[in-house]
Parts: C-alpha cells; sequence; structure tokens
C-alpha cells in the first residue's frame, strides 16, 4: 500500500483551502480551523504548514488584490493543486476501503 | 518602541494606528522575516489585530503571541541573508577555528593554564563554602543564642564556651519576656554495647528533649517534638544504626551504655544539609543526666547553653542586663575569689569561626577562609593575564586579519564581541575541563588534608558562581586585547605601519611583573611558614616528649584500680616511670585565682594536679627548691611548685618564692606552702605567652603518663595494655603518644602550609607556563634576527643572554615589589605565636623566594629557546 505523504492536519488544511475556495488565505483558514475543527494554530505554524505543502505541490498560491482592512497590504490566496486533489482523493479512497473491512458489530459498544 | 515600555506593556504592544500595526512588530518582521513575506505577513497581522476585541487586555498579549510566533524557520531570512556582516561572519567562524587550530601551541597553553587556575579556584570555592556554610540550615538560626562566659586572665579577657546546668533553668526565670526557650547539650564519651558488638564511642551528646525543635537536624524516623521524651531514649544517626544493628530495624532496640545503663533507640536522624559546630553520633535524653550532682552545680561547667530569641535587639538588651544575673547568683563567689565572670549571648552563625577557650563545638578558621580565598583570587588572576599577556602578544600576527574584517564590514563593537568570543570559547573549554578535573582530584585532595570537602554542581548558588567566574574571566582576560584590536586602522596595518608592540609594551611588561610578584610572595610565605612551623616542632620546651605513652582514666573500672595500675607499671622493666597527672604538658590545665598569703598581689595562675613523678618523667628542671617527696600524700600533702613565670609575676626572687603561702579560694580551705620552683617549660601551645603555673599534688588525676624504655617501646606498650586488660577487663584502652598529642597542636598550622605550599606551587608553575608563551613568541618573532647573529659569530649563550635579559629584569622588579609585601603579610600570620622567629633572621628565605622564582623562570626560558639558538641559521634565513 503507498503511504500517504501528508499528515492529518494536512490534509485537515487540504480540506478547509477545498471549502473557502476564494477565499482560502491565513486569516480565513485559521478562524475555519477554529471554527469547523476546534483547531486553535497561531498564523506562524500555519504558514509552516502552508509553505509545506505548497513545497510538496499539493497548494499553489497568488497574491490577490491589496484591501483597506489589511492596511494596503496583499493577501496570499491558496488553491488545491491537481496533485492535491488526486492525494485527498487517495486519502479517502484509502480510508474507505478500511472502513468497509471493519466488521459492524466491531463498532458497537466502542 | 516606546520609552513607556517599562511603564504599560500594553501600550506598546498596541502602538500603531488604525489599519497598521505597531512599529516594533514591523520593524521586527523586516528585520527577520523574508523578503517577500512582508507584505501578507503584515497584512495578516492587520488584520488579526483587527478582529481581535479591543476591550479585552488579554487581546494584546494575544498579537504580541502571534507576531512572536510568525518568527520560524519557515518564514525568516536565512542567516546569510538576515546579515548584512554575513561575509564577515562567515569568515569569522572558520578564521576562529583555523586560528586556534594554527596557534595551537598557544591555544593549548591558554586553555591548559586556565584549566589548571579554575580547578584550583573551584576546589578552593567548594572549601570555602562548605567552612560558610557551618550552621546555615537551621530554621531558627538568626533567633538562636548560645551563652558563654567571659573571663581574663592577668588582663587579657578570654571567653568560655561552657556552662553549668543551672543557667539554663535561670535565665528563662528571670527574662520570661526575651526567652523563648532554653536547651543545653552536654557531650560525654561512652562505652557502647548491642549483642556482640562493643564499641568506645566519643560523640554521645545529652540534650534537653526540645533538640530537634530547637535545631534542625532532620529526622530519618521519629517526631522532632517526642523523640527524646522517654528518659533513656537515644537517637543515632543511620552510619551509627547501621554500625550496631545492620539492617535490622533499629527502633525499639536497646543499647547498654558502660555495661549498666539501657537505652532505647526512638529515632534515627537523616543526613545533614551541612555541617554544625555540633558534631555528634548519638544524641540521647538530657532527663537521664539531669538529676546527677554536677547537673545542679553553678560552677559544674561542662555544658552548651542555648537560648532562643527573638531579635538582636532583645538580645543586646539581654546583654546589658547580665551582670545584674551573674551578681543575683555569683554574688558571694566573686567576693570571696575576688575575680568575676560575665556572661554573654553569642549568636549562632559566629560559633563556628568565634576563639573560645574550653570549648567542644568543632571551630574553623576565619583568616585560613580569607587566606585561601586570597591565594584563589591571586591564581585566577595570574591564568587570566597568561591569556591576557599571550593574546596582546599575537595581536600584531593578526593585523591583517582584523585589517580585512574591517574592510569587510566590521564595525568595532562586533569586532570586539568576536574576539570576546574566542576568548570564551577558550575559557568554555577550560572551565568544562577544570569541572571535570575538580571531580578526579578531590577525593585525593580530601584524603590528603583530611577534608571533606563536597561538590554540589547543581546549586544556583554553584550555578551562579562559575557564571560569573566565567564572565569575569573573559572579561579579564579578553576585553582589552579586543579593544586593542578592534581599534587597529586598516590603512596603517595594510602599509606596515604596526605600533602595536610599542604602545602595550609596558602593559605586557607590568602583567608578567605582577604574575612574579604574586608567585614569589606565595613561595617567600610557604617557606617561612614551614620555618615558623619547625622552629616550632624543634623548639625547645623544657620538656621531653620522647616514649611517652599516656593512658586516660576514662572509666570506673580504671580508675578504681589507679594505684594498683601505677604500681605494675612500675614493676615493668620495659617501663622507666610512671606518673599520674590531671593534665600532660601541651595538655588542659586549669586556670584559677590563686590567694598568696603575706604582702603579693592575687594573680590567676593555670594549675596542673600531679604526683611526685611528675617532673622526672617530663624531665621538667627545677630553678630552685625541692620535687615533693615519694610520700607526698602523706608528707607533701601541703606542698606545692611554682613556675618561674609566676615568680616573675609575683614580683619575687627565687629565694623568696620558696616557702610562701598561697590558698586557693575556689577548691579548698588548705594553706599550700611553695616547695620548689620549676623552670619554665610550655605548658601550653607556642601560641600562647608562658602563664603562670602552680603544681599541686592532687588525686583528681586524669591521665597517666608512662615513660618507656627507648629500646623496648613496642614491647613496653603491649605490657601497659596487657596490665590494663588485667585491671579493666570490660573496656578498651585508649592511650596516645606524647609526641602526637603535641604535634596536634599545631595540625592546623600545617595543614595550613601544606596547603599553601600546593597552591604556591601551581601558582609559580602558571606564572611559568605564560613565560613559556612569551619566550615562544620573542623566539619565533626574533627567529631572523637570531640567525643574523648567529650567521655573524654569536654564540649560544650570548643568544640565550639576550632572550632572558628582559625577563630577569622584570622577575628582579617583581621581588623588589614582593619581598616587602610578603614582609608585612608574614609579619601579621606570625603574631599569632607567642613564640615565633625573627623576620630578620630569615632574609635568606626571602632572598631564596626571589631566587627560586628567576631559576625557574630561567629554566623556563632556556628550555623554550635552546632549540631556536641552537639552530642552523640558513634555516631561518633561508626564505629570504
Amino acid at each position: 500500500m503507498k503511504r500517504s505523504t501528508i499528515g492529518e492536519f494536512e490534509e485537515m488544511v487540504l480540506l478547509m483551502v477545498l471549502i473557502l475556495q476564494d477565499e482560502a488565505y491565513m486569516i480565513s483558514l485559521q478562524n475555519e480551523l477554529l471554527e469547523k475543527a476546534n483547531r486553535t494554530i497561531t498564523m506562524g505554524a500555519l504558514h509552516t504548514t502552508l509553505s509545506r505543502l505548497e513545497k510538496k505541490g499539493f497548494l499553489t498560491s497568488e497574491m490577490g488584490e491589496p484591501t483597506k482592512e489589511r492596511g494596503g497590504r496583499r493577501k496570499r490566496i491558496y488553491q488545491v493543486s491537481a496533485a492535491g486533489k488526486t492525494e485527498l482523493n487517495t486519502i479517502k479512497e484509502m480510508r474507505k476501503s478500511l472502513w468497509d473491512q471493519v466488521p459492524q458489530f466491531a463498532l458497537k459498544f466502542g | 518602541m516606546g520609552s513607556s515600555a517599562s511603564i504599560r506593556p500594553e501600550i506598546w504592544l498596541m502602538s500603531g494606528g488604525h489599519h497598521d500595526i505597531p512599529k516594533w512588530a514591523q520593524h521586527l518582521i523586516h528585520r527577520c522575516c523574508r523578503e517577500d513575506l512582508h507584505e501578507e505577513i503584515e497584512g495578516n497581522l492587520i488584520e488579526y489585530k483587527e478582529r481581535l476585541n479591543p476591550n479585552s487586555r488579554l487581546a494584546k498579549w494575544q498579537f504580541f503571541y502571534q507576531v512572536l510566533t510568525y518568527l520560524r524557520p519557515s518564514t525568516m531570512k536565512s542567516i546569510s541573508q538576515n546579515s548584512k556582516f554575513y561575509i564577515m561572519f562567515n569568515f569569522n567562524i572558520t578564521q576562529t577555528i583555523r586560528g586556534l587550530w594554527m596557534h595551537r601551541s598557544t591555544t593549548i597553553l591558554n586553555i591548559s593554564g586556565y584549566a589548571l587556575g579554575m580547578l584550583c579556584v573551584s576546589v578552593l570555592f567548594f572549601y570555602i563554602k562548605g567552612e560558610l556554610a557551618y550552621d546555615k540550615f537551621h530554621e531558627n538560626k538568626d533567633e538562636i543564642y548560645r551563652v558563654i562566659r567571659l573571663s581574663e586572665m592577668n588582663g587579657e579577657p578570654y571567653k568560655i564556651g561552657v556552662t553549668s546546668g543551672p543557667y539554663a533553668s535561670h535565665l528563662a526565670l528571670d527574662f520570661p519576656a526575651d526567652i523563648q526557650s532554653t536547651l543545653r547539650i552536654y557531650s560525654t564519651e561512652a562505652l557502647f554495647e548491642y549483642g556482640d558488638k562493643t564499641f568506645k564511642e566519643d560523640k554521645l551528646f545529652f540534650a534537653d528533649p526540645n533538640f530537634f525543635e530547637f535545631f534542625s537536624f532532620p529526622l530519618a524516623v521519629g517526631d522532632p517534638a517526642t523523640v527524646l521524651n522517654q528518659t533513656n531514649a537515644i537517637v543515632l544517626t543511620q552510619e551509627a544504626a547501621k554500625k550496631y544493628f545492620g539492617n535490622e530495624n533499629p527502633l525499639g532496640k536497646t543499647l547498654i551504655l558502660d555495661k549498666e545503663e539501657p537505652f532505647v533507640v526512638s529515632g534515627i536522624m537523616d543526613k545533614w544539609p551541612a555541617d554544625s559546630h555540633l558534631d555528634f553520633d548519638f544524641m540521647a535524653s538530657m532527663k537521664y543526666i539531669e538529676d546527677f550532682s554536677f547537673m545542679k552545680g553553678w560552677w559544674n561547667n561542662g555544658l552548651f547553653t542555648y537560648v532562643r530569641v527573638e531579635s538582636p535587639v532583645i538580645a543586646e538588651g539581654m546583654n546589658a542586663k547580665f551582670p545584674q544575673f551573674m551578681d543575683k547568683y555569683f554574688g558571694k563567689d566573686f567576693e570571696r575569689s575576688g575575680k568575676r565572670i560575665d556572661i554573654e549571648l553569642e549568636r549562632l552563625n559566629d560559633i563556628y569561626f568565634d576563639k573560645v577557650r574550653y570549648d567542644w563545638a568543632e571551630h574553623g578558621n576565619k583568616d585560613a577562609v580569607i587566606l585561601l580565598a586570597g591565594v584563589a583570587i591571586a591564581i585566577l588572576f595570574i591564568a587570566c593575564f597568561n591569556y591576557l599577556n599571550l593574546a596582546i602578544a599575537l595581536s600584531f600576527r593578526r593585523a591583517k586579519e582584523i585589517g580585512m574584517r574591517k574592510v569587510l564590514g566590521g564595525n568595532k563593537l562586533r569586532l570586539i564581541l568576536q574576539f570576546l568570543g574566542e576568548s570564551t570559547v577558550v575559557c568554555l573549554v577550560a572551565i568544562s575541563l577544570a569541572i571535570g578535573l575538580t571531580e578526579v582530584v578531590l577525593p585525593t585532595f580530601n584524603r590528603m588534608f583530611d577534608l571533606s570537602i563536597v561538590t554540589s554542581w547543581l546549586d544556583p548558588l554553584v550555578l551562579s558562581f562559575f557564571a560569573v567566574l566565567m564572565i569575569v574571566t573573559v572579561l579579564l582576560s579578553g576585553l582589552y586585547p579586543a579593544i586593542l584590536l578592534s581599534n587597529l586602522k586598516p590603512l596603517e596595518v595594510f602599509k606596515g605601519q604596526t605600533h602595536l608592540r610599542k604602545n602595550n609594551l609596558w602593559l605586557r611588561k607590568g602583567l608578567v611583573v605582577a604574575q612574579f610578584s604574586i608567585s614569589i610572595f606565595m613561595i617567600i610565605s610557604t617557606l617561612i611558614i614551614k620555618e615558623q612551623l619547625d622552629y616550632v616542632n624543634n623548639k625547645s620546651l623544657g620538656f621531653d616528649r620522647e616514649a611517652i605513652v599516656m593512658v586516660d582514666f576514662d572509666n570506673e573500672e580504671i580508675r578504681e584500680h589507679r594505684d594498683a595500675f601505677k604500681e605494675r607499671l612500675k614493676q615493668s622493666s620495659k617501663i622507666v616511670r610512671v606518673t599520674s597527672m590531671s593534665g600532660e604538658p601541651g595538655g588542659f590545665h586549669d586556670g584559677t585565682t590563686v590567694d598568696f598569703l603575706g604582702d603579693v598581689e592575687d594573680i590567676r595562675t593555670r594549675t596542673a594536679f600531679v604526683d611526685e613523678n611528675y617532673l622526672n618523667v617530663f624531665n621538667i628542671e627545677l630553678a630552685a627548691g625541692r620535687n615533693f617527696s615519694t610520700e607526698y600524700r602523706l608528707n607533701d600533702a601541703h606542698a606545692a611548685m611554682i613556675n618561674e613565670k609566676a615568680v616573675q609575676d609575683l614580683g619575687l626572687s627565687l629565694e623568696e618564692a620558696v616557702g610562701i603561702k598561697f590558698k586557693i579560694p575556689m577548691w579548698d580551705t588548705l594553706e599550700h606552702v611553695v616547695v620548689g620552683v620549676t623552670k619554665d617549660y610550655h605548658f601550653n601551645s607556642l601560641r600562647n605567652e608562658m602563664e603562670p603555673l602552680i603544681i599541686v599534688p592532687g588525686l583528681y588525676h586524669r591521665r597517666m603518663g608512662i615513660k618507656l624504655d627507648p629500646n623496648h617501646i613496642f614491647d613496653g606498650l603491649r605490657e601497659i595494655e596487657s596490665i590494663y586488660a588485667n585491671l579493666a577487663p570490660n573496656y578498651p584502652i585508649t592511650y596516645e603518644f606524647m609526641d602526637d598529642s603535641l604535634e596536634q597542636l599545631y595540625a592546623e598550622e600545617k595543614q595550613q602550609s601544606q596547603i599553601f605550599q600546593m597552591f604556591s606551587g601551581v601558582s609559580i608553575f602558571l606564572a611559568c607556563l605564560g613565560i613559556f608563551g612569551l619566550v615562544s613568541f620573542v623566539v619565533e618573532r626574533r627567529r631572523k634576527e637570531f640567525g643574523i647573529r648567529k650567521a655573524l659569530g654569536a654564540s649560544v649563550v650570548s643568544l640565550l643572554q639576550i632572550i632572558s635579559k628582559e625577563f630577569v629584569f622584570m622577575i628582579v622588579l617583581a621581588s623588589l615589589i614582593s619581598i616587602p609585601l610578603a614582609w608585612y603579610a608574614i609579619q601579621l600570620w606570625l603574631e599569632n605565636f607567642a613564640y615565633r622567629i625573627e623576620l630578620i633572621d630569615a632574609w635568606s628565605i626571602f632572598l631564596l623566594g626571589a631566587v627560586l622564582a628567576l631559576l625557574l623562570a630561567l629554566v623556563t626560558i632556556f628550555i623554550r629557546s635552546v632549540r631556536s639558538a641552537n639552530a642552523n641559521p640558513t634555516e631561518s634565513l633561508r626564505y629570504e
């Protein structure tokens, strides 16, 4: 079985980027992670994860338009690359196949 | 960042206008983060800030946290981008290592010199720390005072450590508001028995039941409040418990003391956190001896009395009221003897270093501690000067390197930091070595000098000491060269104008002179201390000490058979003479006021209670009159002898002295008649002046002095042992040789002298190491010059002369500086001794010290330079 090259948190970040679509940048990601996944993370740490994913080729990014609330600074907007989508699908498939192999009764009384 | 930072952190944390971030954050991001990230990071931070609740105090810190955590490898510039001094620094790191390696002989010299110096400092540090830690672990240490007595001997006041039983309760009664609690401790010895194990133990204390609450000696087993409540309760150290009970549970076991008294183990002590002036293995309850008659008498002094008082002010107040207290209880005695005694409170913290007579507390010598601290500092200086000197000497070699650095953008501060960094590296290596070596060396050191120094590296005090030591060393040795080097002007350097050498020539010479001054000072002190101790050991004391054994009457059985013991010893052919006495010369001599009848002043004298053989055994000569007669108990019960000093103090002639009568008001109503005058012999340590002495026939003898046949010492000893075993079969014999016990009197000085010898050896070695480094440098620098000189016909000797001339001058100068200083310091030390060598007579030692230093320096120079002087000049001139 091919081993996944991303971790659980990276997977979650990729999914968040997909969910947020055009609005996937640092602040929104940080907020969404807190609200939807109950994960507190500093921007610095998130930056590390994002740039790692970018390096692995699962993310691409480009600078957006400057806005007033950012004091005229542009933001970096992330997008999941084709490789990223494939990776997410692979993970999902693998999980699914594993789930299918779990006997029904084994989950009861968990 | 605003100046208000120190007042309200949140202001500067959140300064900066709307839609902007504070200046400090901006600066930080610009300074540390990659340029391509600046925009998005700032934007994110601004947005983040806008979303925070402005009223929350926490918000400011959240923002601060976000900024700080943005600084991470993924966002930061690499070091090469981060510093405009990158080239210089990049250059530096390899350069430092290469530099240290290139001058590796110097580096090794530096490191080993430092390591040795630091080793000495660290050993001495732990020694001094141990000395100063005495009694510091008691919780109430600032409230505890010992009651000591004050007396005087012919005008010279002195302190007495022991007091008698009634003091504690009467003080508590008379000062109910001031004294919180009292405590009495009595020290004695006994024969301990458990099963088949029998040992003589001399560290047995009896104390009031509140002992473990009063002091903070930790208990491993037992309640401090009640452990000594039972009359026959006894508490043991863990070692003592192991000794008697092995792995059995000692609690509740019964120890038999002196054959009949059962004591039940009620507690076990834990390891003490530090040393104490009280040194004991066994602590029994005072209740057991409370009713003994000697506990009731005001004059039966033998105990320590402590009081707990809330504040020093109250203690002062009590000190002021003590004369009334003493008058109340001793008024009549004072009148009768014409002599008063006072009491005083002595702080617990002062006990260990206080000079107190008649005291069985452990004592340290404050002078020795100060002396050794001085030695440690001196050695540290020598080690630092070595580095300093070599660094300056090497500086010209590095002139080009420094010029290069400056050209590449190194400013002065950074250069200074760079050079300090280099000395820090050297120093760090040395200090690590020294710490390792301390652990290696300390056990041997402890054994050699009979010390028990322990290390405790993790103690915050120790850590901060070594941190400070490190900083001081680095600054002391690295700062000046660093400033000197960083001041070089690149242009001049590249033009070849380095007048470095001239500028600091005086400093370098001064350092060598300082090093040798310290070394010569220490050599001279060492030699003189040794001379004085030899003098003390060999001085004619006025009595014999060879082949004399002393046996203690320290148990009932032998005391009962005192006369039989003496008789049987006399019959032995291996034993020449026997005497029983209160104390041998050099041993204990009690003091008392003597009431001389007739027109003579009363004087205070020391006393010796002896029998008719005392003078013969110790071969003490008579100046006038006669010895006691053989049947002294019948015929000479009233007879007495005095020494010449007493005669002199009384203002009499020898002839007048014989026949004079006196009384000892404190002891008896007998009228004693002086029948003889002995020549002065040193019954006290030579530290004290000769004191007047009366020798009286007496019955309360504590020891037996036995003069053996010098040819049969071993057989004689065996004979004594067998006679003793016969008469006192239940007790082991305790004896000591007279010369051992006399040596014991000066054991402390001897130990000091040995320690001093060792460290002065180290200091001279370090100083020579310094010279070695300097000579290497000189030899290398003048290689070509020597080559030319040799080619022109100079001899090897003349070359050596050239090299050493400079150093000889410096060492002569150092001697001139250190000899007067040593003279002064040694004079101070010698004042501890009433009988001492005259420094004028010891002038040759001063010379010897200087010559020795000179010789060692010359040998060092010779070793280092002989090869270069011998070298073929073509070698050095080949490349020109």
